[in-house]
């Protein structure tokens, strides 16, 4: 979908740009003169490490008493979006594995369920790989959702070409680039399962990513959907040292670690700006909730906001 | 900019709120952030979306036919911990029985010790009756249990990763842990003996490397049980469901720390 937006989006400026190029040459007005502000605000959910728990905890459960449930999950993301216009729904991985759920229908269900709750895109967790490459590419086809990952390299496998390296979406005018990181597999999954994929570094796939989407493709926010974990006492990597070492990333939204974050952890990044970790625990007992408010500089209305894009672009030509 | 603070208080019994400020982007500045969360209970969400319960209700009828059996009675609520845990105890115990009634089935040697993860237990055994549902949210992998005859070097490296890494579930060993090294280790209630061999039971997971325990790779013998472990948690539980005996474990201290 956003894809085709982005088609038509390019076109436009095509059409566009040689009529607003001349008129602001032959008017002569500064860019400010032209342009206002507009307050876009942008909900951002988030989940991950699911495990497969569709039903609710039962009332004695010693940890969860009572608590998670895909229907009621259902309930509260469609009460949010009752309520505001932009919203954008993520998981950071493992939706799989941990109910028999998965050990019945194999993620048939946990897709449709999230396809259903009208999730934008998810990560890939190690645990999607349990029962192989051949059987997840064979459940992808009940999500309607993308699969974002930038450092596996599934090339010559059952995946290949049925996920992103990233994702752009607009939302009220605001672009959002998002990509992924999945975790390293080797002693953590059984080789047979994940096969010929390739595991690429973390950190420089980071530095590519939120460079090419937030400086080339000029997106207005980044988020890392990370499948790495939160932090560890060791120097493996982790979000904590993305937020730190990297550049151009807005958000990271975290799993793997099953990490209970009541708000997310302020970091400053290589460049002393401010990146925001969070992560939602695990077993779908929470989501995480975050509304941004984001002003950004238009034309005189919100349908000539890529106008500004367009200078931009015929400059470089 | 606090429009939806109602509806954090409706949604969430724990919200938590903060606003953030935020840095500047391509021509947008992010001005402002308002974090929170919602944990989903019969207060912040009291009803389920009746489209959503219906997508689910075959799968889950169907599912619950099966899941629904009561396999026994637990008299505790079991956790796992480190360095030992009841959960892990009790897993281990099990796990080293049926392995040798397996091995006596098949006509093999018993194993010494039985080795597995705190990572693949997956949730906690609640007090009360135990659901077959449970036990696959326990142990939802499909791992079989091998049996590895290692050597006594190898057995050396097995103790030297338990201490390094503050216990994991085991039966039929002990060992102190001191300063991250192994101390007074016995296996089958004698002094461990490095110039022999074992046999450890495990997963097949495990025996492959799995969670970095390295020292399982390239064993002297491997015996593949054919049994999953999950398979044999719920049959252990239901045979003593069926002689009326409750599932319990404890601390016993096989694995202890001094500081």
């Amino acid at each position: 979908m956003a894809e085709r937006m982005e088609l038509i989006n390019r076109r436009g400026f095509i059409k566009t740009a040689a009529g607003v190029t001349g008129y602001l040459t032959a008017v002569g007005l500064p860019l400010t003169a032209l342009a206002k502000k507009k307050t876009v605000k942008l909900t951002i959910l988030h989940s991950n490490d699911i495990h497969s728990h569709i039903d609710k905890y039962p009332d004695n459960d010693p940890k969860y008493p009572g608590l998670g449930g895909a229907a009621r999950k259902a309930a509260a993301i469609k009460k949010i979006r009752e309520s505001e216009e932009h919203v954008l729904l993520f998981d950071a991985g493992d939706m799989l594995q941990g109910s028999p759920y998965y050990n019945l229908y194999k993620g048939e269900v946990e897709f449709k369920v999230m396809s259903d709750m009208g999730y934008d895109g998810v990560t890939i967790g190690n645990h999607e790989f349990d029962n192989g490459l051949e059987q997840l590419s064979k459940q992808m086809v009940h999500a309607k959702f993308p699969f974002i990952s930038s450092n596996y390299d599934f090339t010559g496998t059952p995946l290949e070409g049925k996920t992103l390296r990233y994702k752009i979406y607009e939302k009220g005018g605001i672009k959002i680039g998002v990509f992924g990181l999945g975790i390293e597999l080797d002693g953590l999954v059984n080789s047979k399962m994940y096969g010929n994929t390739k595991f690429n570094d973390p950190m420089a796939t980071a530095a590519e990513m939120s460079y090419l989407l937030k400086k080339r493709k000029k997106c207005d926010m980044v988020i890392c959907l990370s499948h790495l974990g939160y932090r560890y006492d060791s120097k493996k990597i982790s979000d904590h040292v993305i937020a730190i070492k990297s550049k151009n990333i807005d958000l990271i939204i975290g799993g793997h670690t099953h990490t209970y974050l009541d708000k997310p952890i302020r970091y400053k990044n290589s460049d002393g700006k401010e990146v925001l970790v969070c992560q939602a625990g695990c077993y779908g007992i929470r989501i995480g909730r975050l509304d941004y408010v984001i002003v950004k500089k238009i034309m005189r209305d919100a349908s000539q906001t890529s106008r500004i894009k367009i200078l931009n672009k015929t400059s470089h030509i | 900019m606090r429009i939806s603070f109602d509806l954090y208080r409706t949604l969430a019994t724990a919200a938590l709120t903060g606003t953030l400020l935020m840095g500047c982007t391509n021509g947008a500045k992010i001005t402002s952030v308002n974090t929170s969360y919602i944990q989903f209970s019969a207060k912040s969400t009291p009803v389920d979306d009746p489209v959503m319960a219906a997508l689910i209700e075959p799968y889950k009828s169907k599912l619950d036919k099966d899941m629904n059996a009561v396999l026994g009675q637990c008299e505790l609520d079991m956790f796992k911990s480190t360095p030992e845990g009841v959960l892990g105890n009790f897993i281990a115990d099990l796990a080293l029985v049926k392995t040798n009634q397996y091995c006596k089935e098949m006509g093999l040697p018993a194993a010494d010790v039985c080795l597995l993860n705190n990572g693949g237990l997956r949730t906690t055994l609640p007090k009360g009756p135990i659901y077959k549902k449970r036990i696959f949210e326990l142990m939802p992998f499909e791992n079989e249990l091998v049996v590895l005859t290692i050597s006594g070097e190898k057995m050396q490296g097995l103790f030297d990763f338990l201490a390094r890494i503050n216990g994991m579930p085991i039966s039929g060993m002990t060992l102190v842990i001191e300063n991250g090294k192994p101390k007074e280790m016995t296996i089958g209630g004698k002094v461990f003996d490095k110039s022999r061999e074992y046999r450890v039971a495990t997963s097949d997971y495990l025996a492959e490397g799995g969670d970095k325990m390295r020292f399982f790779l390239d064993p002297l013998k491997r015996e593949n049980l054919t049994h999953k472990l999950r398979d044999a948690i719920i049959e252990f539980i239901a045979e003593e469901g069926d002689k009326g005996n409750s599932i319990t474990a404890r601390i016993d201290g096989r694995t202890t720390v001094i500081e």
